[in-house]
């Protein structure tokens, strides 16, 4: 039995499960916004997890998950709960559901895409530079700082430098020019991540599992995400191939961050060098599945459907 | 407790406080050869590559990191904050008693349920945890009187009767060379802390951490 966790009508979440009905798998998905009318039961004996989820008018013993898709929203922020005092019992019991399944997540042998301890890496992008060093990718000449007269030195040096968030909140990557550098002063209370720009090809990798779909950006803008808020025109995503050294160093960076499914980004320089810039464990792989035709859905639904492959499903 | 700890060891020490580091001015380089550096007021500096050994207990940056700040920033600043200790922390060179463990700045963090599964894992016996989402936690009594014991590397202080090599694969298999775990009367496994209180161990525990770091240094 694979289990999806996550608004149901999401897009990666609906995917992934379009993909393992059209293949037959035996699923069941714990839709968030059904958790008033949720009951989960965990017991813990000599180490081992089992328990009952009962979940939109079924009972799913636990034993059987197999595997599992957690791409799960903030509890908080559910549209029925958001509203609610802090103190209700209405955000108490939803906050102890969640939590209880999270536990149960880290606990299960499943497999799991991915568990909370191997997606905490990214919310430090320092910590991850240094493990993503180790597998021969390289960082960008980087500086965290809170002084600003240090991010006017490393711009000096290094021309031209763009700014972006330390941590796993989503920021904006842009360049440090006229209209920051007058701000600069803000960075006292709040340090800022600076980073030479390094020219290049942008390339999303999603890894899962063993397999690797390469995606190539093309784009004018410092942050293609924000494309148009750049004032560039829409980015063109197209399939790429990896060098199958490349390809190998995605995958075993992944796996030494405990990720069976990640989505990573970089830039591929003229001499067969790539920057990494980051990791994202919990990658929103339809954009590109969209735009490219690449089947990530399919892989991720193949993926879960292959089960434990080691007793204790730490794969 | 930390002075005292400080100065048995072999090499100079220094006691750096959460207020510090976050009233500090931070020149951490990725990438480009240069130090990982913390400037303190007193012009004292921390390149985090060059350190031997560290004690690490933080549990938090604290909240005058981001003081002055309107309300509605002081959210994203602090998780700021955070990475970037966490990531400077992971930079420690030599040995390091707790090291972060993401998202933690110190030691693992895990919940009550994930302790006892690696508690089990390691060969302690642990008590049945019945939870619910409507019923609450229920969990089997306690013996008391509970009993502590502390891990520091592969040096160990405990009862005569506590099970050594267990705690010790406890304390690996979680992540914690720096462990604290109570024991109820009948040796099982009541709770475990990753940023144990030098208080609680007293002397015996500087004895520990001392032996711990003495191992580990050139």
């Amino acid at each position: 039995m694979i289990l999806l966790c996550g608004v149901g009508n999401e897009t990666p979440l609906a995917m992934v499960h379009e993909a393992l009905v059209a293949g037959g798998a035996d699923v069941v998905v714990f839709d968030q916004r059904e958790w008033s009318t949720t009951e989960l039961e965990l017991e813990l004996t000599a180490g081992a997890v089992g328990g009952t989820l009962r979940t939109n008018g079924g009972a799913y013993d636990l034993a059987d998950v197999t595997a599992i898709y957690p791409r799960m929203m903030d509890d908080q922020c559910l549209p029925d709960v958001a509203d609610t005092d802090p103190a209700s019992p209405v955000r108490w019991r939803c906050r102890v559901l969640h939590q209880l399944l999270h536990q149960f997540i880290e606990l299960s042998d499943a497999r799991v895409l991915n568990r909370s301890a191997a997606m905490a890496s990214n919310a430090s992008k320092p910590l991850q530079a240094q493990l993503v060093q180790r597998h021969g990718f390289l960082t960008p000449p980087t500086l965290i700082t809170n002084e600003p007269a240090s991010a006017r030195r490393f711009l000096e040096r290094h021309g031209q430098v763009i700014f972006k968030s330390i941590s796993g909140q989503r920021s904006i990557v842009t360049r440090l020019d006229g209209d920051a550098l007058a701000r600069l002063d803000v960075i006292r209370a709040c340090p800022v991540q600076f980073q030479a720009l390094v020219p290049g090809t942008d390339v999303r990798v999603h890894v899962v599992g063993e397999t690797v779909h390469a995606t190539a950006i093309a784009t004018g803008a410092v942050d293609y995400r924000y494309a148009r808020q750049q004032g560039s025109p829409p980015p063109v995503l197209q399939p790429a191939t990896l060098d199958e050294g490349l390809a190998r160093r995605c995958i075993s960076l992944s796996v030494e961050l405990g990720l069976e499914l990640a989505g990573i980004d970089l830039r591929l320089m003229g001499d067969r060098q790539a920057c990494c810039f980051e990791v994202n464990p919990s990658p929103a792989f339809s954009y590109y599945e969209q735009h490219t035709g690449q089947p990530i859905a399919a892989a991720i639904a193949a993926r879960l459907r292959g089960g434990c492959l080691v007793p204790n499903g730490r794969v | 407790m930390y002075e005292r700890l400080a100065q048995r060891l072999p090499a100079r020490g220094l006691l750096v406080s959460g207020e510090q580091l976050a009233a500090a001015r931070w020149e951490y380089h990725l990438g480009d050869g240069e130090p990982a550096a913390v400037h303190f007021a007193d012009g004292s500096c921390v390149d985090a590559r060059a350190v031997h050994a560290t004690l690490n207990v933080l549990s938090v940056v604290p909240s005058t990191a981001t003081a002055g700040l309107r309300a509605g920033d002081v959210e994203y600043a602090n998780a700021e904050w955070h990475a970037l200790v966490l990531g400077w922390l992971s930079e420690l060179g030599g040995i390091v008693l707790s090291p972060p463990c993401a998202p933690s700045l110190a030691g693992p963090m895990l919940s009550h349920a994930e302790w006892i599964a690696h508690a089990a894992r390691a060969g302690l016996p642990t008590p049945r945890v019945r939870m619910s989402a409507s019923r609450g936690v229920a969990v089997d009594p306690i013996d008391e009187p509970l009993c502590d014991a502390f891990v520091a590397g592969n040096e160990v202080l405990a009862p005569s009767r506590a099970p050594r090599d267990a705690l010790v694969r406890l304390s690996r298999s979680a992540g914690a060379p720096l462990l604290h775990v109570a024991l109820d009367a009948r040796g099982r496994f009541v709770s475990a802390n990753a940023r144990p209180s030098l208080r609680l161990g007293g002397e015996p525990l500087v004895d520990l951490l001392a032996a711990a770091f003495a191992a580990e240094l050139p």
